[in-house]
């Protein structure tokens, strides 16, 4: 098969996970770019039936370089101290509302934990997210009405 | 970041009086994992000794994991459109283009690896007929013993061959110079080398049976046959 036609049919496979792993789009880019030059260097030695899962290792594996490679791991030795410390207070209410109320679903979760408590704006929630600008507004309302439910029952 | 001036009014609403729980929410949550790290963790995407922390992390965070989740429902739209993909293929084509492909290269390697080694049988069929033919198939000159007289002696056949092969120093032979000038020549011509050298060898061996066979001693080498005046 051709290289073209290969690249025309696992492409967009390709880059969906470049962007889950990165959710830039120039780093997915160049994650997909790599990945394709390395197919068209083995073209003779790859079985098209190995397509995309060898497309998307290939992916995975420069991913793994870039965290090497760009002092990702100085950043997460600063970034990453223990989540919870040993003297910190029990979840709050809502906290634990965030996290357990039945009637949210993780989009919505997702949503409020970057909007109140990462203090993200909607449109920063869109790109991380890489759902619309609208969707993230309908996902906070719906959170917020049931929040609002939740807490009218707590304060009463 | 959004501070709650950035929020609409339907949030201030909602979230009236939460303002300390949200912050404790925030002062807990500070360290946590990046977004991006936990992305990548859950593509598998990490070095494994990041990838332990983060997954040690999440055993222990229930809000983390919550995040995961989350982010798991996210990415369905990413696509790249028409204009995009041309341009990436552009882009890879170009490249590729500049790089040499491996492929080709083993294509070129192949038929030289193959005729070395329909070298390397050829030397070892002539070693193993070589070896197989003794003193029985060589057949003394009917008037050798008469002239002679008495019963050759028998002779140890490792310094016979060693008379015989030729008395240079093979490592400052022609031979050995080609060979190592044929680093950077094709492989092929390695291989020609290789199949003369063993022929070579071969007849050496062939020629030293043959003179034992007949009871000559090894006086001058490179020659099968005794000169008549020795004899």
């Amino acid at each position: 098969m051709e290289f073209e036609s290969l690249y025309r049919q696992h492409v967009q496979a390709v880059f969906r996970f470049a962007m889950s792993i990165t959710r830039r789009r120039e780093i997915a880019e160049d994650l997909t770019s790599e990945a394709f030059m390395a197919l068209h260097r083995e073209m003779d030695s790859i079985d098209p039936a190995q397509l995309p899962a060898w497309l998307i290792t290939v992916v995975r594996n420069r991913a793994r370089d870039l965290w090497r490679h760009q002092s990702i791991e100085e950043r997460y030795a600063v970034d990453m101290k223990p989540a919870t410390p040993p003297t910190a207070p029990p979840a709050s209410g809502l906290e634990e509302w965030i996290l357990e109320d039945a009637g949210l679903k993780p989009i919505h979760r997702l949503c409020v934990m970057l909007r109140y408590v990462s203090g993200m704006t909607r449109t920063e929630i869109a790109v991380e997210t890489g759902i619309s600008e609208t969707q993230v507004k309908g996902h906070l309302q719906y959170a917020l009405s049931l929040l609002r439910k939740a807490h009218g029952v707590r304060q009463s | 970041m959004s501070q709650p001036r950035d929020w609409d009014a339907e949030e201030r609403e909602a979230l009236d009086g939460l303002d300390g729980e949200l912050a404790e929410i925030r002062r807990r949550h500070q360290d946590d994992p990046s977004l991006e790290m936990l992305r990548a963790a859950e593509a598998d995407a990490l070095p494994p000794e990041i990838k332990a922390r983060v997954t040690r992390h999440l055993q222990d965070s229930a809000w983390s994991r919550a995040v995961v989740d989350g982010l798991r429902e996210t990415g369905a739209d990413d696509h790249l459109d028409a204009a995009s993909e041309d341009r990436l293929f552009e882009r890879i084509t170009r490249k590729a283009q500049a790089t040499p492909s491996r492929a080709p290269s083993r294509r070129r390697w192949s038929p030289a690896i193959a005729i070395g080694g329909l070298a390397l049988a050829a030397t070892l069929l002539i070693a193993v007929v070589v070896q197989r033919s003794g003193p029985d198939t060589v057949v003394p000159p009917d008037g050798a013993s008469a002239s002679i007289g008495v019963k050759p002696p028998i002779v140890d056949s490792v310094p016979t061959i060693r008379h015989a092969l030729p008395s240079r120093n093979p490592r400052s032979s022609s031979v050995r110079r080609r060979w190592r000038g044929a680093v950077m020549r094709p492989p092929t011509h390695l291989c020609g080398i290789w199949l003369r050298q063993s022929t070579r060898i071969g007849r050496a061996i062939i020629r030293a049976r043959s003179r034992r066979s007949i009871g000559c001693r090894p006086c001058i080498p490179d020659r099968s046959k005794c000169p008549s005046t020795w004899a």
